[in-house]
């Protein structure tokens, strides 16, 4: 569903204070658009406009060219996912009644809503059969914010608004949303319109950026133009200085990490005798030790394994490392491998399966190339 | 064992009295639950804070009248009898109901309105799926504590001619009769608790786990 | 015209049912705070002492008053003490002991870990914990409850007078049996405004001895 902004105004106090100025643009189908800018410049006034939380004095919006006051309030929120920044979970209901709550409204079968929960927390990443029936006051801050995002999807909507659904949590734990929220939306393709005042996340996450500021819109494109033409002053100052290092943010791992690895499944290579005649073989210092279904262990190395006896489990002389998943950026690579001191990184999916491995040479291949652009 | 001599026997008199008194509250009490959590329903209903913290201002400083002061207000304008009494006891019972209700109401959290309201749920359907379901806790302490001041207040209220074990009391005092006052004292003290015991193993029985458990953190 | 006559003819009996009904509450208060208070901190260390104290409590409490009354005339009539000021006294004390206890133990318990950990680390002593950092940040909430407690004593004491306590209630209860209607009303009026009065005085000082910290942090929230 393609939504439209029509010279859409909201003023307050009779005119006096315009928090939105008469502003039109479209957001595409399927894409992820987000709106920032500092506080204030009428971001979150813009997205509540859309599921009418917000009533607007001026100007239309458009669901694929049908106004909303064609449709009737409470069944046009019905069909919109809502997710905000205190979640708002409700604490008196299980996690499964809290993300029924939508098809239950739109009276949806009993066995069906059953099957979306299961799916929406397997979406998320949470075990259906573990969390089910937990109650809000039972989970972490994590998963409240997954479970605020799967309720947002519950009833399949084609369009989802987010108000900083990541805002209230630690920067860790935010990156990992981010990366699962990527994962989700590539699957899911729904027409997103997400508001957030921090840049990151706008350029991890955007297709197209909004910039607003005073109620206008400064700067409207896809996120590679905003980060590479910035429209004005206004906007590079939002950029912050590093536009080099930002450039990474838009590029992820999934695009630039190669399959050429070596490997040891330790299923079938028990001992530490195999796994050196296997190196050996390949000609290689060093392989990553997977597991059952191709879960990474860790990775050893000819050095170690020639200090053991031949007979040794090979599992006893695996060191574990850092990894780092398709769908985070380069950006969030380079620190990863900067601190853990590797050159090269397994990429692994969120069930921790080895997909394949990102180098550092590439990186700084990559940063060399937005420098040169930059000057 | 003298103290208990008066209780044993008049037995079916005493049960006559806790029957009038239990009579006396259940009544004035159950209007007042249902009147005062109506009255915290409409005076929190978006738009109308205002109405909301006159109401919860109020009903709070009224709290702090003694019980004997509203039996007397209410005597002077009602006269003697069973039915002032009532009056007085529904009047006493409507303030911590209305109170708890009010602010049990005005509390819920605006996050959760906030997302009910953008799921597209409808103002009715925000007050009993959410603001309601939340407020327990809060209501059902109101509740609790109404009852157990109406069945206190109750006894007082024999002295504008309610009947109810406050009679047996009153009448103890003034012939300084211990046994018989006792035997008053006792079934009241016995009623008090029953009923409070009753309802809170009510309100644990209403209340959703997880309540219970955002109530714990 | 004749309520403000019967004030006038009254004055001196007035005053000295309120300053009674004063005295049993001033005597009463500090007794209640002098036992809930320390009950309070010496609980807040056991949970089950705990609930079982506060059950106790909460149990005494919900005994009506004029019950609490009975009982206290008829056991205390064979030492002479079940009528008078005494009786008004303890009955003022019990009332006052759930909401005292009740609201000490929170706001111990309440206190941040991570302010009791700082503190410890300063090299404080636990004693020294109590004193300068838990019961300063306990005193809003225990003052919360010492109001709880005063205005149930405002109310309890009314009804003392049917035990020869004498105070305020004498005018409504005098006045009832007399159904000297314009006597019931000065003495409604007076103990209700007793109630409010007590309240809100108490609440003042209540915001008077917050710590400004306190305050500041809390209206942030």
């Amino acid at each position: 569903m393609q939504i439209r902004l029509k010279n859409l105004t909201k003023k307050y106090d009779n005119g006096a204070f315009k928090a939105v100025d008469n502003i039109s643009l479209t957001f595409d189908e399927s894409k992820l658009t987000v709106l920032i800018g500092p506080s204030g410049c009428g971001k979150t006034t813009t997205l509540k406009m859309i599921n009418r939380l917000i009533e607007r004095t001026g100007g239309d919006i458009l669901f694929d060219e049908k106004s909303i006051d064609e449709m009737d309030r409470i069944n046009l929120r019905r069909k919109i996912g809502y997710a905000i920044q205190n979640i708002g979970l409700f604490i008196h209901m299980s996690v499964f009644d809290n993300i029924a709550v939508v098809p239950r409204l739109l009276k949806w079968p009993e066995q069906k809503i059953k099957d979306r929960v299961e799916e929406l927390l397997e979406l998320v990443n949470l075990d259906p059969e573990l969390h089910m029936y937990k109650y809000p006051a039972q989970l972490s801050g994590g998963q409240k914010q997954r479970i605020g995002v799967a309720r947002s999807l519950a009833a399949d909507p084609d369009v989802i608004l987010m108000d900083e659904p990541f805002g209230a949590i630690d920067p860790i734990n935010r990156e990992k949303l981010q990366d699962a929220f990527i994962e989700i939306q590539e699957k899911i393709k729904k027409t997103i319109i997400f508001v957030t005042h921090d840049i990151r996340e706008a350029i991890k996450l955007g297709d197209k950026i909004v910039i607003m500021n005073n109620g206008h819109i400064v700067q409207y494109d896809d996120t590679i133009n905003v980060v590479n033409q910035p429209e004005n002053e206004f906007v590079e100052s939002l950029l912050g200085s590093d536009r080099a290092l930002k450039g990474l943010e838009m590029l992820s791992v999934k695009d630039n990490y190669i399959k050429d690895f070596v490997s040891i499944n330790a299923e079938e290579v028990k001992t530490v005798g195999t796994a050196l005649e296997y190196l050996q073989k390949k000609e290689k210092s060093y392989a990553y030790v997977v597991g059952k279904k191709g879960i990474l262990l860790g990775y050893c190395t000819t050095k170690r394994l020639q200090k053991k006896d031949k007979h040794d489990d090979l599992i006893e002389s695996v060191i574990k490392t850092e990894s780092i998943q398709p769908y985070s950026n380069l950006m969030e690579a380079i620190i990863t491998m900067v601190e853990a001191g590797l050159t090269s990184c397994p990429v692994v999916n969120s069930k921790d399966q080895l997909l394949g491995i990102i180098r550092f040479k590439t990186l700084v291949d990559i940063m060399g190339s937005f420098e040169k652009s930059e000057e | 064992m003298e103290l208990f001599s008066y209780f044993f026997e008049n037995i079916p008199y005493i049960l006559e009295k806790t029957w009038q008194h239990f009579y006396l509250f259940l009544i004035s009490w159950s209007i007042a639950v249902v009147t005062g959590v109506f009255i915290g329903i409409i005076s929190t209903r978006p738009g109308k804070e205002k109405i909301g913290r006159t109401v919860l201002a109020v009903t709070g400083a009224t709290q702090a009248v003694p019980s004997t002061a509203v039996i007397a207000l209410v005597f002077i304008f009602m006269g003697i009898g069973a039915l002032p009494a009532m009056f007085a006891l529904f009047i006493y019972s409507l303030v911590p109901v209305t109170f708890n209700t009010a602010s049990g109401l005005m509390n819920v959290s605006p996050d959760m309105k906030e997302a009910a309201m953008g799921m597209g749920m409808t103002k009715n359907q925000i007050l009993f799926k959410v603001e309601l379901p939340t407020s327990i806790p809060a209501i059902a302490s109101g509740i609790r504590t109404a009852a157990v001041i109406n069945i206190g207040t109750a006894a007082i209220a024999a002295i504008i001619g309610a009947g109810g074990l406050g009679e047996i009391i009153f009448i103890g005092l003034r012939l300084m009769d211990v046994s018989r006052i006792f035997a008053g004292a006792l079934p009241v003290a016995v009623l008090a608790l029953v009923v409070d015991a009753l309802l809170a193993l009510l309100e644990k029985a209403i209340m959703s786990d997880g309540l219970k458990l955002s109530k714990e953190n | 015209m004749e309520f403000f006559e019967y004030i006038f003819d009254n004055g001196d009996r007035i005053l000295f049912e309120l300053l009674r009904h004063l005295q049993i509450i001033g005597i009463a208060l500090p007794i209640a705070i002098a036992i809930g208070v320390p009950v309070g901190i010496a609980i807040s260390n056991h949970k089950k002492t705990a609930n079982v104290v506060i059950y106790i409590a909460s149990v005494l409490m919900t005994i009506p008053s004029l019950a609490l009354f009975g009982f206290m005339v008829a056991l205390l009539a064979p030492f002479n003490a079940g009528i008078g000021v005494p009786p008004a006294v303890i009955a003022v004390v019990v009332y006052s002991l759930l909401p005292l206890i009740r609201n000490t133990l929170v706001a111990i318990q309440e206190v941040d870990p991570a302010t009791v950990e700082a503190a410890t680390g300063m090299g404080m002593t636990k004693t020294q914990i109590l004193f300068k950092i838990r019961l300063p940040l306990a005193v809003p909430i225990i003052m919360a409850g010492l109001r709880n407690a005063a205005v149930m004593g405002v109310s309890v004491t009314t009804i003392a007078y049917l035990i020869g306590a004498r105070g305020l209630g004498y005018f409504i209860f005098s006045g009832l049996s007399r159904s000297r209607l314009v006597m019931v009303l000065v003495g409604a009026i007076l103990v209700g405004a007793l109630g409010i009065g007590t309240n809100y005085g108490l609440l003042k000082l209540e915001e008077l001895l917050t710590p400004r910290g306190v305050k500041l942090s809390r209206s942030k929230e």
